[in-house]
């Protein structure tokens, strides 16, 4: 396997364990998409994958507002060295960056019922930006 | 409304953490000196949790958000943030675009070393609520949440409540952060 593919492997490896890990929103590859992986015409974006005599992976992450931080890298990290220490054939450093926090429509709302009608409006807005 | 300077004194002093020094009791709840209040700290580096499995880190942003989002949970809170700063934030949302659904941070500051964080709030209150009571659970909630969701311990948390809302007003400088009122 060459050192292109692996690494992009590895980073697909790494984005699909982190979308299937609770409490993580989204990754984050910046705001020109620096923190990226390429191969074959393809970007995984928020995962940075480094091979040969120090290998490493590294994802950036968006959480959502709610599920213990501690909890969440615990479980992450291992789905991650799960998937990918068989495709590096021995254990690699996962570094996890959290760099940002989201809350969710559903928490909006349930922020927005504490606040009174005013913000609820402003939650509803907020959720239809994508149309304008 | 205009007079913070006046406003700001006498509630920041009275409901400034029992734990904080006096001069951490400065009127405006956000001068700080860096590195002063939490142990580890590196100078504005994020929270950094090394394994023998790699590193975690938690970016200073990320504090101030769990922060915002634990204070606006707290029913007698108005909103937060002094004039200066949510107008300041409605208008550089409208110049950067970002989303009225993102947890704004205006009215927060945050010192995050690698185990421990200080936390800065200025909030208007919503009348009637006691000032005191508002303040103490803010208090209880931003450390709880601060310290359930990023396993960081919070040495302090300042509160500087500097205007007093009354109901129906509270939307006023929330217009400004709209990003479009057609749709």
């Amino acid at each position: 396997m060459s050192a292109v593919s692996l690494s992009l492997a590895v980073a697909r490896a790494a984005e699909s364990a982190a979308r299937a890990t609770a409490g993580v929103a989204d990754l984050s590859g910046g705001a020109i998409g620096e923190y990226s992986t390429y191969g074959s015409g393809e970007r995984v974006s928020g995962v940075r994958v480094r091979t040969g005599d120090e290998p490493s992976v590294g994802v950036r992450l968006v959480v959502e507002y709610g599920r213990p931080l501690p909890e969440l890298v615990d479980e992450l990290r291992s789905r991650i060295l799960a998937d990918v220490t068989p495709l590096f054939g021995r254990e690699v450093p996962v570094n996890l960056e959290i760099v940002d926090v989201t809350t969710q429509a559903e928490g909006q709302q349930a922020t927005a019922g504490e606040l009174g009608a005013g913000r609820a409006v402003k939650a509803d807005r907020g959720a239809l930006t994508w149309q304008s | 409304m205009s007079d913070l300077s006046s406003t700001t004194s006498t509630p920041a002093a009275s409901t400034s953490s029992s734990s904080a020094t006096p001069s951490d009791t400065s009127s405006s709840g956000l001068t700080r000196t860096p590195g002063s209040r939490v142990s580890g700290t590196s100078s504005g580096s994020p929270s950094t949790l090394r394994t023998e499995h790699g590193t975690t880190t938690i970016a200073d942003n990320v504090v101030a958000k769990i922060a915002a989002l634990a204070t606006r949970e707290v029913s007698g809170v108005a909103e937060l943030g002094g004039s200066v700063s949510g107008a300041m934030a409605g208008v550089m949302g409208r110049i950067t675009g970002a989303s009225s659904n993102e947890p704004r941070t205006g009215g927060v500051g945050v010192e995050v070393g690698e185990t421990q964080a200080a936390v800065d709030l200025t909030l208007k209150a919503l009348y009637p609520a006691s000032i005191h009571e508002v303040a103490d659970a803010v208090r209880q909630n931003v450390r709880d949440r601060i310290e359930s969701m990023t396993g960081l311990e919070v040495v302090e948390v300042n509160i500087a409540v500097v205007d007093l809302l009354f109901p129906g007003e509270q939307t006023d400088s929330e217009d400004l952060a709209r990003p479009s009122r057609v749709e």
